[in-house]
């Protein structure tokens, strides 16, 4: 009898890549605190010293981050494997929201950024731009969180905010 | 103790009014991603030097009862844990949301919430003294001990193989490294980066890692709508026969979270995450634990709201805080002329007794407030996704950078999030992480500072009986799930 192979769907591809990935970042990362972990001095009253921990840690961490290489953990969630997953609009989601705490970070004023954030974000997320109605949410919901969370922030609970 | 004595103060209607207003508040600020009981108490603490001491205590109180409870709101709909206590809530609280259970999850949660509560109120009230006096005696061996036992269960949370919960535990720790070693003081691992000196804060790292992570899933199935389920109010209250089903979890769960309040600096987040992973081990159907399993947000629950109380024992008994909002606490005694200790007994016996009334009374009014309001709450879940993710994603960053005012916080909790996303969408549970996260620093410096008193021998671990006992009780709690599947395996045959 003739095997016929499932199509693998780009959603499974690219959580290959992840997870691969992510085994690469922790073995890494695991390196990187391994030797800063052994630059540091030994314990004076106590045979440990600040590097015992950190060093046995990045081990642990290096060891059960190879199984992640190799074998693949039940994905928790098969229901997510639909084919109208909207990788596109999460990574786009992504680079905007990176670009918004990029702004903040350079101290760009919390309100317009949030503003402008948030209106494209609504926009984005209701799956069509042209309609009025869609504008209308989208103001109002960045005139909200822009300015409403602003003094919310500022003049009730006297935290400071960017800008 | 004399019930009258402790309920006379509540009689004074200036009394109640502080602790209603005062838990109103503490829910209100709970249920705001960011904003937690430590933030809303030290913000409200000059409001209280024109108060009379016993008002301003009381409200205080009412506020840290009101924001451990609050917190769950957001667990529970949005999976943002509103203050890391609630953190286990998102677990099984979340999913049920998601099945369109949200006010059932909500019930369930305040219900457990209340029973927490008044458990640890009677021990509050009648074991205050004598508990405190045991805790006391707990040295640095016992912590460690204590700590290895909470460890253990890092094996037993959240689903998938028993290599992914380790890895994702050892995560945890690593992510607890840089900054001061909570030993000698010394810097290490923050690789001249600012912000890392201080180590990772907890709240970016928990909002990156549950809310953040959850809003990526979210936008990557927005094609997909939430299940509009038409929310029965009834439902928002736990029946009776729920309570009398629940009732061994219930007090099970409430007594962890007391004993684990009691001790100083373990704090609410362990409580609930030992009585979640002893109610998961102990179930009947385990697997069911992180998909929308209702024992698992009453253990979470009734723990959590339990170590408030049990807290409140080692703060009052012997001045020492078990926690950062105990701290905060006992620094508004001492702004009104009070020391916390046996003294307070004798020189303020009102304040006493006024913290222990304010305390039931707060958990009475939390459970009235939220349960009339958790209809009207549970609906938000279903608004549309175009205004609810762009808040959430926006109230995560305000929720970051009020942690700290530092807008690297708002960075770091980035990159969880989009290191939590990637560990759930490869099926690396989370849970294990906080586990580690948070119970790291706990071990190393309790361990550390045991071998200084024994000059570096590892013996007292076994031969001191509290320290030998945790460790036995952490080689049970190990091996119970192998050996309960063994023994269901045979009774099959």
């Amino acid at each position: 009898m003739r095997k016929t192979l499932r199509p693998v769907s780009s959603y499974t591809q690219v959580t290959g890549v992840i997870r691969v990935g992510l085994a690469c970042c922790f073995l890494g990362l695991a390196a990187v605190a391994f030797i800063g972990a052994a630059a540091l001095p030994g314990g004076i009253y106590e045979p440990l010293g600040p590097g015992a921990f950190p060093q046995a840690v990045a081990c642990a961490v290096a060891l059960l981050a190879l199984p992640l290489l190799f074998l693949r953990p039940a994905p928790p969630d098969t229901d997510a494997q639909a084919p109208d997953s909207r990788q596109d609009l999460a990574l786009f989601s992504l680079v905007l929201t990176a670009l918004y705490v990029l702004l903040l970070t350079f101290d760009l004023d919390f309100r317009p950024a949030t503003f402008a954030y948030a209106m494209m974000l609504s926009l984005l997320f209701s799956g069509d731009w042209r309609r009025g109605r869609n504008w209308v949410i989208a103001i109002g919901l960045a005139l909200v969180l822009g300015f409403g969370v602003h003094f919310l922030m500022t003049d009730v609970f006297v935290v400071d905010m960017p800008g | 103790m004399d019930l009258a004595v402790f309920l006379t103060p509540m009689l004074d209607l200036g009394t109640i009014f502080y602790v209603v207003l005062g838990t109103l508040l503490g829910v209100v600020v709970g249920a705001i991603p960011g904003l937690n009981g430590a933030m809303l108490i030290t913000l409200s603490l000059p409001l209280t030097f024109y108060m009379e001491p016993t008002h301003s205590i009381v409200m205080l109180v009412g506020m840290y009862v009101g924001a451990i409870s609050g917190g769950a709101i957001t667990a529970i709909l949005f999976r943002i844990p509103g203050t890391p206590a609630s953190v286990v809530t998102t677990f099984d609280g979340h999913p049920m949301a998601r099945q369109g259970k949200a006010d059932r999850a909500i019930a369930l949660c305040l219900g457990a919430s209340l029973v927490g509560g008044l458990v640890a109120g009677v021990f509050l009230i009648t074991l205050s003294a004598p508990i405190s006096d045991w805790a006391a005696r707990l040295g640095p061996f016992e912590y460690f001990s204590l700590v290895m036992m909470a460890m253990v269960l890092i094996t037993s949370v959240g689903s998938g193989p028993l290599w992914a919960g380790m890895l994702s535990g050892a995560l945890g720790m690593l992510a607890a490294m840089p900054g001061y070693d909570p030993s000698s003081g010394r810097l290490r691992l923050d690789f001249d980066i600012p912000g890392l000196d201080a180590g990772l804060g907890l709240l970016p790292v928990l909002i990156g890692l549950f809310a953040v992570s959850q809003v990526i899933g979210e936008i990557v199935d927005i094609d997909r709508t939430a299940k509009a389920e038409t929310i029965a109010y009834r439902r928002a209250f736990m029946r009776l026969r729920d309570y009398t089903a629940n009732a061994i979890n219930l007090l099970r769960s409430s007594l962890i979270g007391t004993f684990i309040g009691i001790l100083p600096g373990i704090g609410a987040t362990v409580g609930s995450l030992v009585s979640y992973s002893v109610a998961r081990n102990t179930a009947a159907e385990p697997e069911r634990f992180g998909k929308g399993a209702e024992q698992g947000v009453i253990a979470s629950e009734a723990a959590n709201n339990a170590t408030v109380g049990g807290a409140l024992i080692p703060l009052i008994a012997i001045g020492i805080p078990g926690s950062v909002i105990d701290a905060i606490l006992l620094g508004a005694f001492v702004i009104h002329g009070m020391r916390p200790g046996p003294l307070l007994f004798d020189n303020n016996p009102e304040i006493v007794h006024a913290v222990m009334g304010s305390y039931v009374l707060a958990c009475v009014v939390m459970f009235a407030a939220l349960s009339l309001a958790s209809g009207l709450i549970a609906r938000l879940m279903y608004l549309p996704r175009q205004a609810m993710l762009p808040a959430i994603l926006v109230f995560c960053v305000v929720g970051a950078i009020a942690a700290n005012n530092q807008i690297s916080d708002v960075w770091v909790m980035f990159a969880f999030g989009l290191l939590g996303y990637g560990m759930e969408r490869v099926g690396i549970p989370l849970g294990p992480f906080v586990i580690g996260f948070v119970l790291t620093p706990i071990a190393e410096e309790s361990l550390r500072s045991a071998l200084m008193m024994s000059a570096g021998s590892w013996a007292p671990l076994a031969t001191r009986p509290i320290s030998a006992a945790f460790l036995a009780i952490a080689a049970l709690l190990l091996i119970a799930p192998f050996v309960i599947g063994l023994l269901r395996r045979m009774r099959r045959k």
